[in-house]
């Protein structure tokens, strides 16, 4: 190996150059050196902050993707005119089967009360749990989902991104009238219907939310319609 | 299903960090950098299917990365680098030194023109071989061993000038 070509080799990648195989002269090994505390240099120097729970914003974001990609919303296609009369006849038609084929399928997601009741009774921990600016790390993860978080109409006192159900959600803590009172953002979840539940310690509801689902969570005889009253106003998703 | 959950969640684990940091790379803007992540998790998702090889994901998602910023340029007209966050924190006066020679650095790399700053950041950031580096970007392995030689060079005069620039001030 020439000199230039050393040099070109030694700038280029130089820790990808085993001296031992090579019997460098002094200023050759100097060069190596100093090409290699450059790219250290030039590395620390790329070594930006990263910004505070972005891997919990692409999970929430990941979960509030559909299967086939979009976020979370349909994509109407107009139809032809010609098509439209044998359209009518084809969604009659599928309408009776639909009708039909319900009596045997079960409505979406059915295990969703019992999950949500597991996952906090696994995560009591957070019901009195007082993280300071819970509604300023709420902001960017709910923003990650299309929403907004009036703080005014409903304080938290703890916010976080976890696992429930099998998909990223949002875990909140509000304060209700007899207690702390659990709230689960489920996004992507599909919710046929309100469906309501019961443990041995809480009850609970599941209701639709923007493009998902919401469980409450709260103690027994816990006034939850007041807290879906308040947090109707409190959470805004954006169209 | 599950296996693709629980991959996926560990890729976004293990590798955003460096990503978000290829990323900021290529834009020079947090918020543009942050979009480019999410759009490229979300591509990678489509094909997880296709991931065999869970040792591949690293340099198969910034390859992802580097399509994304692409689209970025094709879908409207952009500046090469947008720096809006970038020359906020640009106060010096402030700064310990070490600190000071980290942002001179950065200001330097960014100023490269894409064709320098690609294999640099991919250099840097993600540890890649000029062989690797080479069949990223379509190019020679040796085409890109000349870009990453002046690409340092020009970081370095760069920083000669600005030290020469700051002594005559003094």
């Amino acid at each position: 190996m020439n000199e230039i070509e050393f040099r070109r080799r030694a700038m280029s990648n130089p820790n990808h150059i085993d001296e031992k195989d090579l019997s460098l002269t002094l200023a050759q090994e100097q060069f190596l050196a100093e090409s290699r505390e450059l790219d250290e240099r030039l590395r620390c120097a790329l070594e930006v902050d990263i910004p505070k729970g972005i891997e919990d914003r692409v999970l929430l974001r990941h979960s509030f993707k559909t299967d086939d990609g979009k976020d979370g919303q349909e994509v109407v296609c107009l139809p032809s005119q010609k098509y439209r009369a044998v359209q009518r006849w084809a969604m009659a038609a599928s309408f009776f089967a639909v009708v039909l084929t319900s009596w045997w399928l079960i409505p979406v997601n059915p295990a969703l009360g019992p999950a949500v009741l597991v996952h906090v009774n696994e995560e009591l921990h957070h019901l009195h749990e007082q993280q300071p600016n819970a509604g300023k790390k709420l902001e960017p993860l709910l923003a990650s989902l299309g929403g907004r978080w009036n703080e005014d109409v409903l304080p938290v006192r703890y916010a976080g991104a976890c696992r429930i159900h099998g998909k990223y959600g949002l875990h909140l803590v509000t304060e209700g009238e007899l207690g702390p009172v659990t709230v689960l953002i489920l996004p992507g979840e599909g919710v046929a219907a309100t469906e309501y539940f019961q443990g041995s310690r809480f009850d609970g509801k599941v209701v639709r939310s923007g493009a998902g689902g919401m469980a409450l969570i709260g103690d027994k005889d816990e006034d939850l319609e007041r807290i879906e009253q308040r947090l109707g106003e409190a959470l805004i998703w954006q169209s | 299903m599950e296996r693709n959950e629980r991959l996926f969640e560990a890729l976004v684990k293990a590798l955003t960090p460096e990503l978000f940091r290829f990323a900021y790379s290529l834009s020079g803007n947090k918020a543009i950098a942050e979009d480019l992540l999410q759009e490229t998790y979300a591509r990678a998702w489509k094909s997880i299917e296709q991931l065999r090889d869970e040792q591949s994901a690293r340099y198969w998602l910034y390859t992802i990365l580097r399509r994304e910023n692409a689209r970025r340029f094709e879908r409207k007209q952009v500046n090469m680098v947008e720096l809006d966050d970038y020359h906020a924190v640009m106060d010096e006066s402030d700064m310990p030194d070490s600190l000071m020679d980290r942002q001179r650095v950065r200001d330097a790399v960014m100023s490269l023109g894409p064709n320098y700053r690609e294999p640099l950041a991919m250099q840097l950031i993600g540890g890649f071989s000029c062989a690797e580096i080479a069949e990223a970007l379509d190019l020679e392995a040796g085409a890109v061993m000349t870009r990453l030689c002046r690409a340092k060079k020009k970081v370095v005069d760069m920083l000669e000038e600005k030290s020469i620039g700051l002594r005559k001030k003094g």
